[in-house]
């Protein structure tokens, strides 16, 4: 019933039947049944968010939000990346590091969040380094076995070409765990996002999670929702766009993990 | 005259589950320039890990290994190595997989372009060049291999059972290739095969070993006339050597 082409169009408009469904319910329910100071209501939330949007309140804030998660992904994910390649080619350095790295791994990172407010101050440094700090351990574990899952024939067969640390890197270690990184860069985006967030929350300084706090604080129940639903669309589309980036690449034709 | 390959007395174990294994005891072998020499004995004998040894892809415990005259103490960058592996890049299309050692010394783009567009036709592969690794049949594989193997035109050529993992009839016609290659170019060659046959037909001459740890049994010089009856002669006593009963 749901295969081939009819099917995935049947399929759309039963997801967009649930969707209509759900927000006319919550407009029905908004006055009658629940509080509109707590639910608020999809018309109301539509009204403050084409007022932000008139306003480029949105826009800014997403921006900034979206920016600090891009940053945090480049500067930890590379950094990750890099030291898990490393850990992941000498067995040595692995068996050193690995109680650290999977004990720093466990620790919450929402709770570094003080403590990078005392380091950092309440600006985009904090929020920087929370990121970065969140999405380097997936980076890390993919890089590591990423490295691994390289055949040894292939290694031996550049290793007798001769090549510097770069080369090895960008003709055999990035393109061979390729499939490796996008696991990793798949969970890293929504944890990218919820480490910009949790510090803007905390900090209350910037971004669609400071516009949340702060709307919540204001019982402005359409104001927190439209950002809330900003935020979903700007992560979900943060992802797609990812995948259809990885689908694209010249490389994809890696060993697969 | 500086022997192309010298390995001397050359000792070498592997730590294992049962405690150490030796693979190579007290080896020795010089091989000149441009000489062609199979290297035939039991399987897991060490015959390939003497191979990786000259590769510098492994050190010896004891012994030294040089290779035109310089001790090996690392990834041996002057021979081309082949295994029964293709270990061809499946991201890379055929082009950039046999430009790949130019690539890595830095030859200018249009030069390795070019350069590995005249390997592909003398190894008869013109019209694959864009296709990728997986596209190709076990036996054009194997050839790219070898393109690639010989861009960067290495002073010898190391190769462990290249040709073990094709049909029967594909690997007539690859090795009837490979020689006339291999002969244009003078290249000196070290093969380790099980095919007794393929000894004979391509070598100037064939090592034996015995079973672990590999020592040389007997060095036999193949008549450069390479008569069938000597052929024959020789395969008859490489199986002999090998333990096999008189046929």
């Amino acid at each position: 019933m749901f295969e081939g082409r009819r099917g995935s169009v049947l399929v759309l408009l039963i997801q967009l039947g649930l969707v209509a469904a759900t927000l006319a319910l919550w407009e029905f329910a908004s006055g009658r049944f629940l509080d509109p100071m707590l639910v608020s209501s999809p018309t109301a939330i539509w009204r403050q968010a084409s007022r932000w949007l008139v306003r480029g309140v949105l826009q800014r804030e997403a921006l900034a939000t979206f920016w600090i998660a891009c940053a945090g992904i480049l500067l930890g994910g590379g950094a990750g990346l890099l030291f898990g390649i490393a850990v992941g080619l000498s067995r040595r350095l692995a068996a050193l590091v690995e109680p650290f790295v999977n004990a720093a791994f466990a620790l919450p990172k929402v709770a570094l969040i003080p403590l990078f407010v005392l380091w950092f101050g309440t600006g985009d440094m904090q929020k920087l380094a929370l990121t970065a700090t969140t999405t380097f351990f997936f980076f890390f574990f993919s890089g590591a076995e990423g490295a691994r899952s390289v055949p040894q024939a292939l290694r031996d067969a550049l290793a007798l070409l001769g090549p510097d640390r770069r080369q090895l890197l960008f003709i055999l270690y990035l393109p061979a765990g390729f499939s490796w990184f996008l696991a990793g860069m798949r969970t890293a985006v929504p944890y990218a996002f919820v480490a910009v967030v949790g510090a803007e929350v905390v900090s209350s300084t910037g971004g669609l999670g400071a516009l949340a706090k702060s709307n919540a604080a204001a019982m402005n129940a359409s104001g927190m929702f439209a950002a809330i639903l900003t935020l979903t669309l700007l992560g979900a589309g943060t992802s797609a766009l990812v995948a259809w980036a990885a689908g694209r690449s010249r490389w994809r034709a890696g060993a697969a993990p | 005259m500086i022997p192309a390959v010298a390995i001397d007395s050359v000792r070498k174990s592997f730590a294992g589950a049962g405690g150490d294994l030796l693979a190579l005891d007290d080896v020795s072998l010089d091989v000149a320039p441009g000489e062609f020499v199979s290297l035939i004995g039991p399987s897991g004998c060490g015959k390939s890990t003497l191979l990786n040894l000259v590769a510098g892809l492994a050190r010896p415990d004891r012994g030294r290994v040089a290779f035109a005259g310089d001790a090996v103490s690392g990834p041996n960058t002057r021979v081309g190595y082949m295994t029964q592996d293709d270990a061809l890049l499946p991201w890379r299309n055929v082009l950039d997989n046999v430009a790949l050692a130019l690539e890595i010394r830095r030859v200018p783009r249009p030069e390795r372009i070019e350069r590995a567009r005249e390997m592909l036709r003398l190894v008869n592969l013109s019209g694959f060049e864009r296709h990728l690794p997986s596209q190709l049949s076990g036996g054009m594989r194997k050839r790219v291999g070898l393109a690639r193997t010989l861009i960067h035109r290495p002073g010898m050529l190391l190769l462990d059972e290249p040709f073990g993992a094709l049909d029967a009839q594909t690997r007539t016609l690859i090795q009837r290739e490979f020689k006339r290659l291999v002969a244009g170019l003078g290249l000196g060659v070290m093969l380790v095969t099980h095919d007794l046959r393929e000894a004979a037909a391509l070598s100037d001459r064939i090592v034996v070993f015995s079973a672990r740890p590999a020592r040389i049994v007997d060095d036999i010089a193949v008549p450069a006339g390479r008569s069938p009856a000597d052929l024959e002669a020789i395969e008859r006593l490489m199986w002999r050597h090998l333990g096999g009963d008189d046929v």
